[in-house]
């Protein structure tokens, strides 16, 4: 069947190109270019700056970065506000990363490599917060806490929680391609559009903000 | 579909440090940036008004200091030129007194010396009548009835004269 073939071919990780034995994969490929557009972007947004008499665009990424900062930094509590930026980091990679379909490029998170290593660095991210805020000793006590006989519990959670983080995200993105297919399959004219809408735009939005919701609650629960 | 490529997986970890960085020196801190210097403009902008404010209050409080001084200044003056004037016009009055006293005073003086020879004058006439009578008396003859004439005579002219 067509559409199968279509889809497996879709979800296939393809490589770009070879640096030796080193393969580049398409999702590493579309990240350096979100790299180099957000840099071109932000570049150009945060020109001219002025104290007073401000433009309308610096007005708009003003209110933006505040309005980004305090919705994660709601999200982190004061204790841990220094991981804020890393934070807004990720979520403007995975919200850009899930709008690239729009742009016809493949959503790096559709590779589930992508996603893994966010989870990496999401779950390295708050052990550290852990350590830094309680020292080694008060980290490692607290896999004994509330009582000694959950300490495997969380132990285990070391590994569940990023395991969910990654395939909570790699599952949201690939089901939303996948319905999205399903639906041009059926009506490729005009349906498409209105679902783009939510798949492509709000859930990946969406899925950006769980990611970075749950990552930031975990810091919290880290430092407290 | 689901294999697991190392090399993502670290690249793509490496990837968001950079861009993590990236974000930072041209979107984060740019913004940083510009609100800090807003905020230390805003805090200089009032900290210079409220500086303004005091001095202005305090000018308005020594002005208002000198304007009292200068009605209390006012006040004296008024108060010393009206006692000065007083003792003008009392002093006025008591020269003007003394002066009309001391007319008034020539005035008698001389009103009585007038009399004195306006007295002088009619006792010397009656003298002269008297001695012009009596040389006629003593150069006519006389009679009882011319004696009689004569004394009428003098007693009018006397009387007259008087």
């Amino acid at each position: 069947m067509d559409l199968a073939e279509e889809l497996n071919k879709q979800l296939d990780i393809n490589t770009v190109f070879r640096i030796g034995s080193i393969r580049v994969t398409e999702g590493v490929f579309v990240t350096w270019i979100i790299m180099a557009v957000l840099l071109v972007v932000c570049f150009f947004l945060t020109r001219g700056f002025t104290t007073r008499n401000c433009s309308r665009r610096q007005i708009a990424v003003e209110a933006f970065v505040v309005w980004l900062e305090k919705l994660i930094g709601g999200m982190l509590g004061e204790e841990a506000l220094e991981y804020r930026t890393w934070l807004c980091t990720v979520i403007i990679y995975i919200g850009v990363s899930n709008m690239a379909g729009l742009f016809g490029a493949k959503p790096p998170t559709r590779d589930m490599n992508m996603t893994i290593a966010l989870a990496l660095t999401s779950i390295v991210l708050v052990q550290i917060a852990g350590i830094r805020k309680k020292g080694c000793g008060g980290y490692l006590k607290a896999f004994a806490h509330p009582v000694a006989i959950v300490a495997p519990l969380n132990v285990l959670e070391l590994f569940i929680k990023p395991l969910s983080l990654c395939m909570r995200l790699f599952g949201n993105v690939l089901g939303a391609f996948v319905i999205m297919e399903l639906i041009k399959y059926v009506l490729p004219v005009g349906l498409p559009v209105i679902f783009s809408f939510y798949f492509d735009i709000f859930d990946g939005l969406l899925q950006a903000y769980v990611f970075v919701f749950l990552s930031a609650l975990y810091i919290q629960e880290a430092v407290e | 579909m689901l294999e697991i490529q190392w090399f993502s997986i670290v690249a793509t970890i490496v990837n968001l440090v950079i861009l993590y960085f990236i974000l930072r020196k041209f979107l984060f801190g740019p913004v940083h940036k510009i609100l800090d210097a807003r905020e230390e403009e805003v805090r200089e902008l009032t900290e210079r008004a409220e500086a303004r404010e005091r001095e202005a209050s305090e000018m308005k409080k020594s002005f208002d200091d000198e304007m009292a001084h200068l009605e209390e200044k006012q006040k004296r003056a008024m108060a010393e030129s009206n006692a000065k004037a007083t003792a003008e016009y009392d002093r006025i009055i008591r020269e003007a007194k003394d002066q009309a006293e001391s007319i008034i005073e020539d005035a008698t003086k001389r009103a009585a010396v007038e009399k004195d020879a306006l007295r002088n004058a009619a006792d010397q006439e009656l003298a002269d009548i008297v001695i012009a009578a009596t040389a006629k008396m003593l150069a006519d003859e006389t009679t009882e009835e011319r004696n009689q004439k004569l004394y009428d005579d003098f007693l009018h002219k006397a009387g007259g004269k008087q």
